[in-house]
């Protein structure tokens, strides 16, 4: 999928070595103006040093990188129209919370006046406006993440860089804020690049998201899609659950969710997919109820069903039944061709 | 099978099992036995000394037989503060101590910066080994060792003399360099462990939000590494006050160290008293400190 409008930020053959180890393989990619893209993947795949070198804080050793169709590639940080926000936060100890927000105004020689006030602006964006006098130290880590923000925000960069942002918190919070967050972008217009290895924090924020394997970039794409559609089995595992079987000499995946689990002799619609099976372990999470099947023709499926009516007695009963599997053929994502197969 | 556990046997108890289920259960007996030996230490040792320190300047000496005589008077406070001399002496001190001060922040400055945050793990540890090297040797042979450097026919004045200079090592500007060098570990490694402790994150921040180099050390750097050159410079001010050895040894000038060893057989509460004052300084200028937050983030 190409994105819509002109790309504000370019990277092309981009490369990263430190000794023998290729952090950043010649990736590409096009990011456009007011998008909200992320780079997924684990530790190691490339994303948080892509993010760096585009952020000023790595030069790459190849390729090229343009902002709003300026090479910026071997520019320092503090010549790039871009800001960061850190997933430590990095917030100078030493200052005020609106010390910290004048910070990025004061080295550019903004007036005071302006600067209070654009600072108070941002402050308010992220309901910290009573904080102003308090010194880091003294906030809980949201506030924290918060103050980072604003202090990234108030210089309206034409790119935010977010390296996972939500990392150091709680779940609860980590919720909240991806809203938030979500909100923010929306109401400044400005380009996120957002940086992260939680899957659900990458598919319900994006507009788009690259999936990072091994200093390369897997598959490109909108999270439903990528969700929906995975290329390669990585991306099968990574996003989501990897749920791959082998049949008449094609590898393809099914989202454990679009799976039908069919008991007491339930008869499959026409047309379906079916595969016999004996459950082999259930897990009931609440609200939903998670199956492992151990199928007849080789290989294994986790089907996750609601539990609309059912209690957790009676779904964990189902633990060495036989049952049946179904759905509808377009839910498989084909990962390989096997031999025999063609492309 | 799995054999379930069985409850083991209560052990038998002996001194050491009784004694520790003791400490066990009496957490502030566990306290008091672990700091008996050096609470007493720092109790009679230290205060008690400095405690006869204090009584004594607040004693007399007879007149004629100039022995001290233990009856209550503050005339040598009063004698310290009205006598030219003292104050001279008192003040030439501290401006030594302040000069030897700045001289060791400047100096340390960029070594420990280098340290910190430049070198290779590998130079770093040689560095760290490197500076703390001449806290091995003894004072005494690093004073006589500079004492020589400094004389007359010392390397200083061989090597001014074919271009006819000549440089009067044994001064106080001679002293000055004998106490920079002396007292300069004690103020690298306290700045060296101060700037290693800034995240690395900070200066990018810096950097990320406009900050040149510049802006970064004078806005970021410097104010998070001051409490480090303070905690340094407690050292190399209450240090040179303190210090009686190296001005006797390189010039004839007379510092507050030497004056209390000159004057102790004869006059020893004053000398007591005088000795107070390096105490009154360094608390004093800990105060200021204090004042502009320095040991705020520590």
């Amino acid at each position: 999928m190409a994105p819509e409008g002109a790309p504000d930020i370019s990277v092309s053959g981009l490369t990263k070595r430190y000794g023998d180890v290729v952090a950043v393989d010649a990736i590409d990619l096009d990011i456009a103006r007011g998008e909200f893209f992320t780079m997924l993947g684990p530790s190691g795949s490339g994303k948080t040093t892509t993010l760096r070198m585009i952020a000023g804080f790595e030069i790459p050793d190849e390729g090229t990188i343009e902002l709003a169709g300026e090479d910026v590639s071997r520019l320092p940080p503090y010549d790039r129209p871009v800001n960061t926000v850190f997933q430590d936060y990095a917030l100078f100890p030493h200052m005020t919370v609106q010390q910290n927000v004048e910070y990025g105004l004061m080295v550019r020689k903004v007036k005071r006046g302006e600067r209070r006030q654009r600072a108070g602006e941002a402050l308010e964006m992220v309901q910290l406006s009573a904080h102003g006098d308090r010194k880091p130290s003294q906030l809980s880590g949201g506030q924290r993440q918060r103050v980072a923000l604003a202090r990234a925000i108030v210089n309206r960069p034409k790119v935010l860089l977010l390296d996972e942002p939500l990392g150091a918190l709680d779940l609860k919070l980590r919720q909240e804020m991806q809203i938030e967050l979500k909100s923010i972008q929306r109401e400044v217009g400005i380009t996120f690049v957002y940086v992260t290895h939680d899957q659900e924090e990458a598919l319900t924020m994006s507009d788009r998201l690259a999936v990072f394997n091994q200093g390369r970039i897997e598959q490109v794409g909108p999270p439903a899609h990528v969700y929906e559609h995975p290329e390669s089995e990585f991306i099968a595992g990574f996003v989501g659950v990897s749920n791959v079987i082998e049949r008449d000499g094609r590898r393809y995946t099914v989202r454990p969710e679009k799976i039908n689990i069919l008991m007491n002799g339930r008869e499959p619609q026409a047309g379906a997919h079916v595969e016999l099976g004996l459950v082999r372990d259930v897990q009931y999470v609440g609200p939903v109820t998670r199956y492992h099947v151990t199928l007849d023709r080789g290989g294994e499926l986790q089907v996750l069903a609601q539990n609309l009516e059912e209690g957790s007695s009676e779904v964990l009963e189902a633990k060495g039944r036989r049952v049946s599997l179904e759905w509808r053929p377009e839910q498989e994502s084909i990962i390989d061709e096997l031999e025999g197969g063609s492309e | 099978m799995t054999s379930v556990p069985v409850a083991e046997p209560p052990p038998q108890e002996g001194l050491g099992r009784r004694l520790s289920t003791f400490f066990f259960r009496h957490p502030r007996a566990r306290l008091w036995t672990l700091l008996a030996l050096p609470l007493t230490w720092l109790v009679v040792v230290y205060f008690g000394s400095l405690f006869v320190l204090l009584l004594s300047s607040l004693w007399d000496t007879d007149p004629f037989t100039r022995q001290v005589v233990h009856k209550f008077t503050l005339e040598n406070f009063q004698r310290i503060i009205d006598t030219p001399v003292y104050r001279d002496v008192a003040w030439r001190t501290i401006k030594m101590a302040a000069f030897v001060t700045i001289a060791d922040a400047v100096l340390a400055f960029p070594i420990a910066y280098y340290m910190a945050r430049v070198a290779s793990p590998r130079t770093r540890n040689l560095l760290v080994i490197a500076v703390l090297m001449p806290l091995w040797a003894g004072y005494l042979v690093k004073a006589y060792a500079w004492r020589t450097i400094l004389s007359e026919g010392g390397v200083i004045n061989w090597a001014l003399d074919p271009i006819g200079l000549h440089f009067d090592g044994l001064s106080t500007v001679g002293l000055w360099l004998v106490f920079t060098y002396l007292w300069l570990p004690y103020m690298i490694l306290p700045v060296y462990a101060g700037l290693e402790r800034i995240p690395d994150s900070l200066l990018e921040a810096s950097a990320d939000l406009g900050g040149r180099s510049l802006k970064t050390f004078t806005r970021v750097i410097l104010p998070l590494a001051f409490p480090a050159i303070v905690a340094g410079s407690i050292f190399t001010f209450s240090l040179t006050l303190g210090d009686y050895i190296a001005p006797g040894l390189i010039t004839s000038e007379q510092f507050i160290g030497t004056v209390i060893y000159n004057i102790r057989g004869e006059a020893l509460p004053t000398a007591a008293a005088f000795s107070l004052v390096p105490i009154v300084v360094v608390t004093a200028y800990l105060l200021v400190a204090r004042k502009l937050r320095a040991f705020e983030s520590l």
